[in-house]
């Protein structure tokens, strides 16, 4: 994936990358949020806060995408980001695919 | 060409930092920055990271998770309780800033807070952190009465007493203490509830006002045993523990023997030279009682004076005295300052904090608070 930014779209692409991390971070905390409800420790309090919290936080990050008209561009800096990583676990849990890079190369 | 199966590892940057921190990350690493083959700075890391569920789960972070959340907690429920709980459908009448003299054992107070005067009912209410000091439905109040009281800081005030059906009087400090008497007569008399005209004020102590001398106020008082020093046949003596009251007031120490209705011993409070607490038998059924031995000053030496009463109050006693006997003798510690009502000393958190115990003065940032 190649992230090109330029003066011409130093907005969309500066935003994008910026907004697709804050994205992932956010992801990544709602599935650590579902965890500790579903761990137990947390009062109904507690539980009801954290979704509140998780919504508004949704709903701010929708509303900075609209507004700046990113929303193309997050999605594809988040597909990309996806597909290396996708790419790079491929890679390491399956060693054989080393093999037939190698002989694609002709090395 | 038939169907080819494909690996399905479709795996997301989310996917990925799920897996991590669901299995959790160790790293531990050493490091050495050298310069010209000279190693100048080392570093020895250890970092483990993870979802707060799987540090949990391996007994990491517990306290300082339940920390976390307590201390939300509590700032939540501050906040919440900031709010003055009324009924549905009650109106407030009069809202004035005031304080109640709350007395419980030994403990005695001021406390500040906001006086309300609804449609209902008369109390006090303080916000941070949140809690009812003084709660009276108009039902409760017998009568009303107002007193003009030289304060410890010399100034002159009125102070409100309700005077209770259940015969309790609750002493209150508001501000102007007219108006708030003027509003709870108005009310009542709109609820067709009767007021005592002229009430009479009760001595709010009636052994007190036998012995106290102008100028002279209790700060603290209980019940307590005393042993007594009475002659007996034969010229000797012999020791009883007679039942009283102990009171500290500005000026002395001294047990009020009720049966005989007169002060039995008394120290100036500067004769006052130790106070400590130890297990004794009384005799008979008491035994292993906690006794407060008071070491004083007297004219033909110093003397130990012996009072007994339950195992809190001697704790309570035997810091009140020895706040006494080092407020005395010592320069101020570092942390406290004197109230600048009064001049009684405190340590400074809880001056600023609660207000001065003995004159009720309070400060201005708490008054904001409140």
């Amino acid at each position: 994936m190649a992230l090109d930014i330029d003066e011409d779209n130093l907005k969309h692409g500066t935003l994008g990358l910026v907004l697709a991390l804050v994205e992932i971070i956010r992801d990544t905390l709602r599935i650590e949020s579902f965890k500790r409800m579903e761990g137990g420790s947390l009062t109904d309090e507690e539980t009801e806060r954290l979704g509140q919290a998780l919504m508004d936080l949704d709903i701010a990050i929708e509303e900075i995408k609209e507004e700046q008209g990113v929303t193309e561009s997050v999605r594809a800096v988040r597909d990309g980001l996806d597909d290396i990583v996708d790419d790079v676990v491929d890679r390491t849990i399956n060693p054989d695919r080393w093999r037939d890079e190698a002989d694609e190369q002709g090395i | 060409m038939g169907m080819q199966p494909t690996a399905a590892t479709e795996c997301g940057v989310t996917d990925l930092l799920e897996h991590i921190l669901d299995k959790g990350l160790v790293i531990n690493a050493d490091l050495i920055i050298s310069v010209s083959g000279v190693p100048l700075v080392g570093v020895n890391l250890r970092a483990a990271i993870a979802g707060m569920e799987t540090m949990l789960k391996y007994g990491v972070l517990t306290d300082w998770d339940k920390q976390t959340r307590d201390w939300e907690r509590k700032e939540r429920e501050q906040k919440r309780g900031a709010r003055e709980p009324l009924a549905e459908g009650e109106q407030v009448l009069l809202k004035m800033f005031g304080s109640h003299w709350f007395s419980k054992g030994i403990y005695r107070s001021w406390r500040p807070g906001h006086l309300y005067v609804t449609d209902r009912r008369v109390f006090l209410w303080r916000n941070s952190p949140g809690e009812m000091l003084m709660d009276i439905p108009y039902e409760m109040i017998k009568g009303l009465a107002m007193e003009r009281k030289t304060n410890v800081a010399k100034k002159e005030t009125d102070y409100l007493y309700l005077l209770l059906k259940d015969g309790e009087v609750a002493q209150l400090h508001p501000t102007e203490a007219s108006v708030v008497k003027e509003a709870i007569e108005g009310r009542m008399k709109e609820l067709g509830l009767e007021l005592e005209e002229k009430p009479t004020i009760p001595s709010l102590d009636e052994y007190a006002a036998k012995f106290l001398t102008p100028g002279e106020g209790v700060t603290n008082s209980c019940k307590m045993w005393y042993l007594m020093t009475l002659p007996s046949p034969g010229g000797t003596t012999s020791d009883q523990w007679k039942s009283g009251y102990l009171y500290l007031t500005n000026k002395r120490l001294l047990w009020y023997y009720d049966f005989d209705g007169k002060v039995v011993w008394e120290t100036p409070r500067d004769n006052l030279i130790h106070a400590t607490t130890q297990l004794r038998d009384l005799g008979g059924m008491l035994k292993e009682k906690q006794v407060l031995n008071v070491l004083y000053k007297t004219e033909s030496g110093n003397k130990v004076a012996c009072f007994s009463g339950t195992e809190d109050e001697m704790k309570d006693w035997q810091d009140a005295l020895t706040d006494v006997i080092r407020q005395r003798s010592e320069p101020l510690p570092e942390d406290w300052e004197t109230c600048p009502q009064c001049g009684a000393k405190a340590p400074r958190e809880k001056l600023l904090k609660e207000g001065c115990s003995v004159c009720g003065w309070i400060s201005p940032r708490l008054r904001r608070n409140i």
